[in-house]
């Protein structure tokens, strides 16, 4: 529905001011503000991440208890008191947990060395660790919208009970566009974080060693998991030599 | 922190945005429609208190 599309765009958008104000507030060696994301990083989120399960929440049919609710009055609008606390509530929490991821990979993980110049030098120099506390960061902050697009579905009613007596992956699975736009969009991750170039010179990013272990372990289950068959050994072997090399290839350390 | 925002979002879902006080906040109780399936979406009283053309004359 319209109001679920406007309103989860207004979140992210809330969610996003709040960690780059409060990002203003890292200074590096020079004084100059580092930055928890990446302009670009920003406009990737906006129009690969962000809008396309938009899109899919407007597709989404009208809730199970639609009619048992009293009329909204048109005078109020969209912006009822209850959708601006939802929409501080969601923005605030966004905003801080990805803050606060940013926090633990720099003060917990690597000291709170922010560098020098980070906002565009190369993650050769002093600048690892901003650009791996930014990866962080954008994992987080995609992966939180794409949940959050799910969350929509029902803004009075836990995803997991969404329609009483049904599972919710058939709810999940109903609106197969926000499905898929939201099963991409976690694939698309890795993307701006592990493509060489584009990490280091777009994104002003660099590869995590967290999400690494994760793509790893799928890729071995994924192998596992095919080398049961006696007859897919040639997958197997495939896998096995093309898929660990493609992994060790993306290590970064 | 994912698991934490999905936790504080089904968290507030569940003990707040579900209860009916929240549900009632800033709606004044003669403004909330008792019949509700007019097609007016909630507005009729405007168009009872003399809003609509008057015809009668025509």
């Amino acid at each position: 529905m319209v109001s679920e599309l406007t309103f989860g765009i207004v979140c992210v958008n809330v969610g996003e001011c709040i960690l780059l104000v409060l990002g203003l507030a890292f200074l590096d060696r020079t004084g100059h503000s580092v930055f928890p994301l990446s302009p670009l990083s920003i406009l990737w989120v906006n129009m690969v991440t962000s809008s396309p399960p938009a899109f899919g929440l407007g597709m989404e049919p009208p809730a199970a208890r639609v009619m048992k609710r009293p009329p909204h009055n048109i005078k109020k609008g969209v912006f009822t008191i209850q959708i601006i606390i939802d929409i501080l509530y969601y923005g605030l929490v966004m905003g801080i947990t990805v803050m606060i991821s940013f926090v633990v990979v720099m003060w917990g993980r690597y000291g709170g060395d922010l560098g020098t110049e980070c906002n565009r030098a190369d993650p050769d120099g002093d600048c690892v660790y901003v650009f791996r506390a930014r990866s962080t960061v954008f994992a987080t902050l995609v992966l939180e919208i794409l949940l959050f697009a799910w969350e929509l579905k029902a803004l009075d009613r836990s995803v997991f009970n969404i329609t009483p007596g049904r599972p919710f992956y058939k709810d999940l699975w109903a609106n197969k566009i926000l499905f898929w736009t939201v099963v991409l969009g976690c694939a698309s991750i890795p993307l701006a974080i592990y493509i060489p170039v584009l990490n280091s010179r777009v994104f002003y990013q660099a590869p995590i060693s967290t999400l690494y272990r994760l793509l790893s372990f799928l890729l071995q289950s994924t192998d596992n998991f095919f080398s049961m068959g006696v007859g897919r050994r040639r997958w197997h072997d495939y896998t096995l030599r093309g898929g660990r090399r493609v992994v060790q290839s993306l290590h970064p350390f | 922190m994912t698991t934490l925002f999905v936790v504080a979002v089904e968290l507030y879902k569940v003990f707040i945005r579900s209860r009916p006080w929240f549900e009632n906040l800033g709606r004044e109780k003669e403004s909330v429609p008792s019949e509700g399936l007019d097609d007016t979406n909630g507005a009729g009283s405007e168009i009872g208190e003399g809003k609509r053309e008057d015809t009668s004359k025509v």
